[in-house]
C-alpha cells in the first residue's frame, strides 16, 4: 500500500508540474464549451503553444499602438473541434485590457481564420448587453483579419464609424472587443499556423 | 506537520489530474491533492498567497488527498469530494474522512452565489459546516462575503457552535496588475466572538513576479486576549 501511495505522489508530482506552468486563456470547462459551438464535434485537441516578445513585437508591427498584456504572453491553448478525423474549426480565449479590467471572449474561428462566433467568458462593463445585438455580431462574424483591421481607425486602437453605427451606446466596448478580434486571429495564425497546417 | 524546530518535511501541495472527457452531462473526475471545495476559496485560488480565506482554519485543513467529481453547467457548476483527511499525506488517520461539497453559479458572472457544506473527522474531530458565498463585481469593485455555521464535537461528544464571517471589498487596477482589499472577519467559537481587520495589496509585475503587503490586526478577543497585529510581506516567484 505505501509502495502505491509513493508511486501515485511520484505521479502527480511530474503531472503538476505541467500543470504549474499552466496554459493562461483556458476555457473553463473544454468539452461542453466546445460541444457548445460546435454541436457535431465528436473529440478535440488542444495545442497549447508559446507567445514570447518575437509574437509581442510582431503584433505592434502588424497593429501599431497595440501591445500585449503580460497575461497575454506565456502558454496559451488553441481548441480544435474535431469531427472524427476532420477538423470543424478552431476555439481560441483571449483577454484584452478595458477600463472594467480584463475582457475575455471565447473567439471561434473557422479553418480560414474567419470569425465564425464569439461569446464573453469574463466581462465586468456594464454594456456588455451588446453581444445581444446580432447586428453588432454580423460585423464580425465572416470576417478575417484583413477584413476587421478596416474597421480599425487611423489611431489604430479604436473602432471607426462603420463598426460604431452598429454599437452606438457601447463604443469602448466594441473597440475592445475589434482588438481583441485583431490580436486573436493574428496570434491564431502566426502561432498555430504549423500544427493547424498538419491536421 | 513538524513536530521540532529542525524539521523537513518536503510536502506536495496542489497536484491533481481532472478527467474531461465525460461528455456533456457526466462529471469530470478528480484525483489528487487539492484545495477542499467550500467557500470563496473554490472559485479564488489564494495558494501560496497572503490573501487568504482562512480555510485551514474553519475546516482544519485547505488541501487533502482524495476524489471529487466536478462539472461546469451553461448556468451553474458544482464540485464535491470525498478525501482522506490525511491532509499532506494521502492516508487516513484514525478513522478520519471529509466530504465537502459547493455548487455555484457561474464565476464569469458579475453576481456569482454559493452554498457550500463540509462533514467528516479530521484530527479526531467530528465537524460539519454549511456556507453560503456571495461574489459582486462593479467594474474594477469587487464585494465579497462567506457566511457559514456548523458544530464541532469535542472527544466526550460534547457540541460546540462555531460560525464564521468574512466581508470582503476589493478594487483592481484596469490592467490588474494592482489589487487592494480590506476583510473583515468575525469569527464565533462556543459563544465567545472574535474580530479581525486586514488590509492588502498586491502587486503583479508580470507572470512571473508578485508583490505583496498585508496588515492584519485583531480588534476583538474574547476575554483579555492580546490584539495581536501581524505585519507581513512577501514576494512570489513563479515559474
Amino acid at each position: 500500500m505505501k509502495l502505491f501511495q509513493r508511486f501515485l505522489m511520484f505521479c502527480l508530482c511530474i503531472v503538476s508540474s505541467c500543470v504549474f506552468a499552466d496554459a493562461y486563456c483556458s476555457l473553463r470547462d473544454p468539452v461542453a464549451q466546445i460541444k457548445q459551438l460546435y454541436p457535431n464535434k465528436t473529440n478535440q485537441l488542444s495545442i497549447v503553444k508559446e507567445i514570447d516578445n518575437r509574437a509581442r513585437i510582431q503584433v505592434q508591427a502588424e497593429l501599431p499602438n497595440n501591445d500585449l498584456h503580460f497575461g497575454e504572453l506565456g502558454r496559451h491553448t488553441l481548441y480544435v473541434a474535431m469531427n472524427n478525423d476532420e477538423a470543424l474549426g478552431y476555439i481560441h480565449v483571449r483577454s484584452e485590457q478595458s477600463q472594467w479590467g480584463l475582457v475575455e471572449i471565447i473567439w471561434a474561428i473557422d479553418k480560414n481564420y474567419r470569425i465564425t462566433n464569439f461569446a464573453f467568458q469574463r466581462c465586468r462593463s456594464p454594456k456588455k448587453k451588446l453581444l445581444n445585438n446580432q447586428a453588432f455580431k454580423n460585423m464580425f462574424i465572416g470576417k478575417d483579419f484583413t477584413q476587421l483591421k478596416q474597421y480599425l481607425s487611423e489611431d489604430g486602437v479604436t473602432a471607426n464609424k462603420v463598426l460604431i453605427a452598429k454599437a452606438v451606446s457601447a463604443p469602448e466596448l466594441a473597440n475592445v472587443i475589434l482588438r481583441c478580434a485583431l490580436k486573436t486571429l493574428l496570434l491564431t495564425k502566426l502561432i498555430w499556423h504549423n500544427d493547424l497546417h498538419s491536421l | 506537520m513538524f513536530n521540532s524546530p529542525n524539521d523537513q518535511k518536503f510536502i506536495i501541495r496542489e497536484a491533481h489530474i481532472n478527467y474531461t472527457a465525460t461528455g456533456n452531462t457526466l462529471p469530470n473526475i478528480r484525483l489528487g491533492h487539492f484545495t477542499l471545495p467550500f467557500g470563496l476559496e473554490n472559485s479564488l485560488d489564494t495558494n501560496g498567497r497572503l490573501l487568504d480565506y482562512n480555510h485551514g482554519a474553519n475546516l482544519g485543513t485547505k488541501l487533502d488527498w482524495g476524489i471529487g467529481l466536478n462539472k461546469v453547467h451553461n448556468r451553474f457548476k458544482y464540485t464535491v469530494s470525498y478525501t482522506l483527511g490525511g491532509k499532506d499525506d494521502p492516508k487516513q488517520v484514525a478513522g478520519s474522512h471529509l466530504i465537502t461539497g459547493r455548487v455555484s453559479t457561474l464565476e464569469h458572472n458579475d453576481f456569482i452565489i454559493g452554498a457550500s457544506f463540509y462533514h467528516g473527522k479530521l484530527d479526531n474531530i467530528n465537524r460539519e459546516r454549511y456556507g453560503i458565498d456571495l461574489q459582486y463585481y462593479l467594474a474594477n469593485w469587487g464585494v465579497l462575503a462567506e457566511l457559514s455555521k456548523g458544530n464541532k464535537y469535542s472527544e466526550n461528544n460534547l457540541k460546540i457552535n462555531q460560525s464564521y464571517t468574512l466581508i470582503e471589498l476589493n478594487r483592481e487596477s484596469f490592467n490588474t496588475q494592482w489589487k487592494l482589499y480590506s476583510q473583515l472577519i468575525v469569527n464565533k467559537d462556543k459563544g465567545l466572538t472574535s474580530k479581525t481587520a486586514l488590509f492588502g495589496i498586491r502587486y503583479q509585475a508580470n507572470n512571473n513576479f508578485e508583490a505583496s503587503l498585508q496588515f492584519k490586526k485583531k480588534i476583538t478577543v474574547p476575554f483579555e486576549g492580546n490584539k495581536t497585529s501581524l505585519f507581513r510581506v512577501q514576494i512570489r516567484y513563479r515559474y
